[in-house]
């Protein structure tokens, strides 16, 4: 399709990984080229060391420059810090024809109108996604051609905090001569990468468990209907049991990824893990349930967190199609079970779907969001390409078709 | 649906933590032929000591079926972990009492899950819920404060019994084994006196319409009284004893209610009579308009004996829905034992106190960082540091 290779670039707060792909037919995605490199100076999805972050930061994308052999200069950058929020703003527009029906002209209208939400001064508009029009209060998919004498749209707007994406893309421009083409919510990326449209109809709600954020996003009737996210993460539950049992972080974080589990496992009696001495640690044993029911306690946390939220926007009857989990944290033991038993709705692992190329990269739940941002840009720059209007562009691209 | 002749198995009684399900244990041992009977709780020991019908054992994995360790958290998410288990067990039933001795962890955090579990089924939902003796100290009545107001959001009717009062009416000599009791007894006896209403047929019925529109307009906690007499000045005494009782402070909680319940229960020699002589005797000591629903039922064990129960309510609205009695809760000033008015609408503020008792504690790699602060809790501190619970080591 003549489009050039795009790079998708994700700081996470435990990894930052640098994904560089290529569009084939039928949207499928390639991906050639993959760096990634332990994270530091990162806390909670947020630069807290500037210099220690731009040399993961180049280590990555070096690695993937050379297993793609290509030179990187654009990348597309992923935000899945805790500052984003979201809110829904009303834009209506009167038809002042109504004889000819609502015109292009009338949707573009109305899109601006919409977006146009006054936020703070340290906030800054993200995404803006167009949820339902309404003509004369009745709710259309596509108002075109409807004669009525209102046109009305509901847009949702994902904003963040400026300073936060000014930071990181200073840092990219200045430090590693790097161009920011876009910028993206990672949770709505993550959605793009693990979601069928059939779940997308049918209403589902997508958590995203990184290292130091946690972010949902929901669909509802095939529309986005609410994202979120919060800064707790793997982190914690690391943190928690290194807490808990007095024992250092690599023991802990060793600890969690081979014998943690959400929910207490039936093992029929105590069962009691040895751990070896380190630097300024004896050696001990640690029992195996007290660490599930560390992990338990802040899983089931997390989750009820979620489920109140969206419970509050009143879209937790629009899930029918059930929970997927997806990010570095899904592959908890346990975890479906438990989020199960939180949401009461089916819950499964979402790996990315339709991406094909180095198998490091393509089925791994960490890989959501630096996959679904692939997506993303390649939407965003087939529409550019094929010269399609601002609106189809958003229309189709966030709608995720 | 005939509503008054309502199958016994369709009235549950349930036992929610220690007191609970010791209160639960005292009716199962008392009644035949009673309603069916279920005791939850997170301690196992304690569980099969009792002998109701059902037991449920609650959140083995956060309390290790050991009990809370007066934890109210551990009592809320074991009842949160087991939630699906309680609403089988309450599936079919009209009307569902909950027995709970507030200030302990598993009765006082597990209680209102357990209500919105029957709720959720359909049932009606009347607690009785007992407020701790002033020996058990400061901590325990704060936590049954809060206990009470989330049971208020979720039960359609919560009845208090303050046990002070109760001790402070048996007088200096009486042991704290006899004070508990005597708890017992009064619990049981409310359970007992609003079921007979329901399922048997007496002079005035009372039936399940009736109780819910009581329900449904009271709003806030409702008070409980209890009298009882023998021989031939039965009816006297008996209204004697229900008027003046200690938990409706001698009287004068009575004088302010807008609504009152009123079960007589009697012998088969019980007279038209002393049913009259009741009722003018509650009439006279009630404010005028007050809203007066009662019932009689008959039960031969009763002969040469009546017992009377009341419950009044501060509230009534006729025309009442669901937000107006929210509105109305907060404001309730049921408060009878007296150290304790300014402390129910804390409830927003507990967290803030848990956060500063443990900042700077345990944060571990957060500490420099901007801590996470969702609903006023620090996220950054380990879940099972501010829910309290003891982990295996």
């Amino acid at each position: 399709m003549g489009l050039a290779p795009i790079v998708a670039l994700e700081i996470g707060t435990s990894k930052v990984l640098a994904l560089v792909g290529e569009l084939r037919e039928d949207n499928h995605i390639v991906i050639t080229g993959m760096g990634e490199h332990a994270s530091a100076g990162v806390r909670k999805g947020e630069m807290v060391d500037f210099e220690n972050a731009r040399i993961c930061v180049k280590a990555a994308l070096g690695a993937a420059e050379e297993t793609a052999q290509v030179a990187i200069h654009q990348i597309h950058l992923a935000l899945s810090g805790g500052t984003i929020e979201t809110l829904v703003n009303r834009g209506t527009v009167p038809i002042t024809s109504p004889s000819e029906g609502v015109t292009r002209d009338d949707v573009e209208q109305v899109t601006e109108l919409a977006r146009a939400v006054n936020l703070p001064p340290d906030r800054q508009i993200l995404h803006s996604i167009g949820q339902i029009f309404y003509v004369d209060g009745e709710r259309v998919a596509r108002p075109e051609n409807f004669e009525c004498s209102t046109l009305a749209l509901d847009m949702l707007i994902l904003h963040a905090q400026s300073s936060h994406i000014r930071n990181t893309v200073r840092l990219l421009r200045n430090d590693l001569q790097m161009d920011v083409v876009d910028t993206a919510f990672g949770g709505l990326c993550s959605a793009l990468a693990v979601l069928t449209p059939e779940q997308k109809e049918g209403g589902v709600l997508v958590i995203d468990l990184g290292g130091g954020t946690t972010t949902y996003t929901a669909y509802a009737a095939g529309t986005f209907a609410a994202a979120g996210a919060y800064t707790i993460g793997g982190d914690h539950v690391t943190n928690d049991i290194a807490l808990a049992f007095n024992i250092p972080r690599s023991q802990a974080d060793h600890l969690k990824c081979e014998r943690g589990s959400a929910i207490a496992e039936d093992a029929g009696g105590p069962i009691r893990i040895d751990l070896p001495a380190e630097v300024g640690y004896p050696g001990r044993n640690i029992s195996l349930s007290g660490l599930h029911t560390v992990i338990h306690l802040r899983m089931v946390e997390i989750f009820q967190l979620i489920l109140r939220e969206i419970e509050r926007k009143g879209i937790v009857h629009q899930i029918g199609a059930g929970v997927v989990l997806t990010g570095g944290g899904a592959q908890m033991k346990g975890l479906i079970k438990l989020a199960e038993r939180v949401f009461r709705l089916p819950c499964m692992i979402g790996r990315p779907i339709g991406f094909s190329g180095l198998a490091a990269a393509v089925e791994k739940p960490e890989c959501s969001t630096a996959a679904g941002l692939l997506r993303y840009a390649f939407k965003n720059a087939a529409s550019a390409h094929r010269g399609h209007s601002l609106w189809t562009r958003f229309t189709n691209i966030i709608r995720g078709r | 649906m005939a509503e008054n002749s309502m199958a016994t198995n369709r009235i549950g009684v349930v036992g929610v933590g220690d007191g609970g399900c010791h209160a639960v244990d005292s009716m199962a041992t008392h009644w035949e032929n009673g309603p069916s009977l279920i005791v939850v709780n997170t301690d196992l020991q304690s569980l099969n000591a009792t002998h109701a019908t059902t037991r449920l054992q609650i959140g083995s994995q956060i309390a290790h079926n050991r009990g809370t360790g007066g934890d109210t958290n551990i009592g809320t998410l074991s009842a949160e972990d087991d939630f699906d288990t309680l609403q089988g067990l309450f599936r079919g039933m009209d009307l569902v009492f909950i027995v709970v001795t507030l200030g302990g962890g598993t009765g006082t955090g597990a209680a209102p899950i357990v209500a919105r579990a029957a709720h959720e089924t359909g049932a009606m939902v009347i607690a009785f819920a007992t407020l701790p003796f002033t020996f058990e100290g400061e901590r325990r009545m704060s936590q049954a404060r809060q206990g009470l107001i989330q049971l208020q959001d979720q039960a359609d009717v919560v009845i208090v019994i303050p046990n002070q009062a109760l001790f402070a009416a048996a007088g200096s000599n009486a042991t704290a084994e006899e004070a508990f009791q005597q708890t017992d007894y009064y619990l049981s006896m409310g359970v007992f006196a609003i079921w007979k209403l329901l399922t048997q047929r007496g002079i005035i019925n009372l039936d399940f319409a009736t109780l819910r529109m009581v329900a449904r307009c009271s709003g806030g906690a409702s008070l409980f009284s209890y009298g009882e007499g023998k021989g031939s000045q039965r009816a006297r005494d008996a209204v004697q004893a229900a008027l003046h009782s200690p938990l409706l402070e001698n009287g004068q909680a009575l004088a302010e209610s807008e609504s009152i319940l009123v079960s007589i229960l009697g012998g088969s020699d019980m007279s038209v009579k002393e049913v009259e002589f009741i009722m003018t005797a509650i009439e006279q000591a009630t404010r005028k308009n007050a809203h007066i629903h009662m019932g009689t039922s008959i039960d031969e064990a009763w002969n040469n004996a009546i017992s009377i129960t009341l419950v009044a309510s501060r509230y009534w609205s006729a025309e009442d829905d669901a937000d107006e009695k929210n509105s109305l809760e907060p404001a309730a000033p049921e408060d009878p034992p007296a150290e304790s008015t300014g402390k129910k609408k804390k409830k927003k503020t507990e967290p803030t106190q848990a956060q500063l008792i443990l900042e700077g504690i345990s944060k571990g790699i957060f500490k420099d960082v901007e801590p996470t602060i969702l609903f006023g809790e620090d996220m950054d501190v380990p879940t099972f540091i501010r829910r309290r619970v003891m982990v295996d080591k």
